[in-house]
């Protein structure tokens, strides 16, 4: 776990334009924020693209980036990952569900893996976005709640209200499965 | 806050979420060049607008919501989608990685020749609009042309790979199945060597028409593989059932010479 101190030295060396230190950043928080999205889209190219482009934005609009003390950086990232994601659905037109297959392709690494979770990603995809959200950067991602709500643009009572449904709703899938 | 705090099911299902986690396998330095790449053409700005938080505001988080089951809870790809369609590129994608994974090579040989299938079919869809397209168009059309050459040729050569092992291990009925997915290439081969032959009239530049031309030779080589291991497997087998039969027949005659032996006594 990089200090925030560490990661705060590397931003202001970034926003003077320093490429290294930006690509420094982005060893250290590239496989988190792949982490979510490839959760959420498990397609592993468009995941990829989403991270790069996720980056770029950030690298773009790190003048505009304050240090807050409710908010860290990473918070901050996930923000723009979370909203690019959101843009990415919303331009996309076609669909068709994926199949195991592309699941599968995930976890070729780790076959047993897959087998011992695949009944909740399934269940997973069955809740609404919001939901797969929380639950993601809450549980898998283990954010605070006064972070995730930051990053979902939501209050902190209405985190632990969507948690607590989603939760609820996640189990009654699973139970019922 | 009581009312939210977790019970003994919550804490079950949060356990299982987290037990869940992975880390996911991407191509991290690969991401990272293009993106140090991007930075360092400047690409034009792209806009970054957060929605600021504001504690009462109702009616933003109603947009939210409302945008956010607007939008599909479905995510996804259109496996339907052909060359030229926005979406062809994730389809290729799909298939590359589903041909990459580790499986038994006939298995993979089949899969391939799917796919092979799959992007012959698309060619033909191509060709039905092709009508109603100006040149222009038509040379979008000779991408497809290369990726069903393309899918085709792999398909063939993996097909052959898979059947040659099967043969030396002896396992002749597998290799045989493997036979008929051929077949059934070189008849999908045929009719689109016609469609590429129709969209190389469409074409005005001659460089495009040369580099068509050049593919649909490819299928015609293709074909001509299929044609030829065929024949040969054909062949061996027809072969093999002399040898057995002669074996068979040499059998008989020397179990009839035993028996008139036997009777002569």
């Amino acid at each position: 776990m990089v200090e925030e101190d560490t990661i705060q030295s590397l931003v202001e060396r970034a926003k003077a334009g320093e490429t290294a230190a930006f690509g420094e950043i982005y060893d250290i928080y590239s496989s988190s924020v792949y982490g979510f999205l490839f959760a959420r889209l498990r397609q592993k190219e468009t995941a990829e693209d989403i991270l790069q482009t996720t980056f770029y934005k950030a690298w773009k609009n790190l003048a505009g980036y304050r240090p807050n003390s409710n908010a860290k950086f990473s918070t901050w990232l996930f923000q723009i990952a979370n909203y690019t994601l959101i843009d990415h659905w919303r331009t996309r037109k076609e669909t068709a569900e994926l199949s195991k297959i592309d699941n599968l392709v995930a976890f070729a690494e780790n076959p047993e893996l897959y087998e011992e979770y695949e009944y909740l990603w399934e269940a997973m995809k069955k809740l609404q976005p919001d939901h797969q959200t929380v639950l993601e950067l809450r549980f898998r991602q283990d954010l605070g709640v006064a972070e995730t709500a930051h990053i979902m643009n939501k209050t902190e009572i209405g985190i632990r209200v969507m948690q607590h449904r989603a939760l609820k709703e996640l189990r009654e899938i699973l139970e019922n499965n | 806050m009581k009312l939210f705090d977790f019970n003994k099911k919550d804490e079950q299902t949060i356990k299982l979420l987290k037990d869940s986690r992975l880390n996911f396998s991407f191509d991290k330095e690969a991401t990272k060049g293009r993106l140090l790449n991007q930075i360092a053409h400047g690409e034009p700005e792209q806009s970054l607008v957060l929605p600021r938080r504001r504690v009462l505001s109702y009616s933003l988080s109603f947009a939210m919501i409302a945008v956010l089951i607007a939008a599909s809870s479905t995510i996804a790809y259109a496996n339907s989608s052909g060359p030229g369609d926005k979406l062809f590129f994730l389809d290729k994608l799909s298939e590359k990685a589903v041909i990459a994974l580790p499986m038994p090579a006939p298995a993979k040989a089949k899969i391939e020749a799917g796919v092979a299938e799959e992007r012959l079919n698309e060619l033909d869809a191509i060709a039905e609009k092709i009508e109603k397209q100006d040149a222009k168009q038509a040379l979008v059309k000779t991408k497809a042309i290369e990726e069903s050459q393309a899918a085709l040729t792999q398909a063939i050569d993996n097909i052959s790979e898979a059947q040659d092992k099967l043969d030396s291990k002896g396992n002749t009925e597998a290799s045989k199945k493997l036979n008929s997915v051929l077949v059934k290439l070189e008849s999908l081969a045929d009719k689109n060597k016609e469609t590429a032959e129709k969209i190389k009239t469409r074409l005005t530049n001659e460089d495009e028409k040369g580099k068509l031309e050049s593919r649909i030779e490819k299928i015609r080589t293709a074909k001509k593989k299929i044609i030829d291991r065929t024949e040969r497997k054909r062949i061996k087998n027809l072969q093999i059932e002399i040898d057995k039969k002669q074996t068979d027949d040499a059998a008989t005659e020397d179990e009839a010479q035993s028996e008139i032996i036997r009777l002569r006594k």
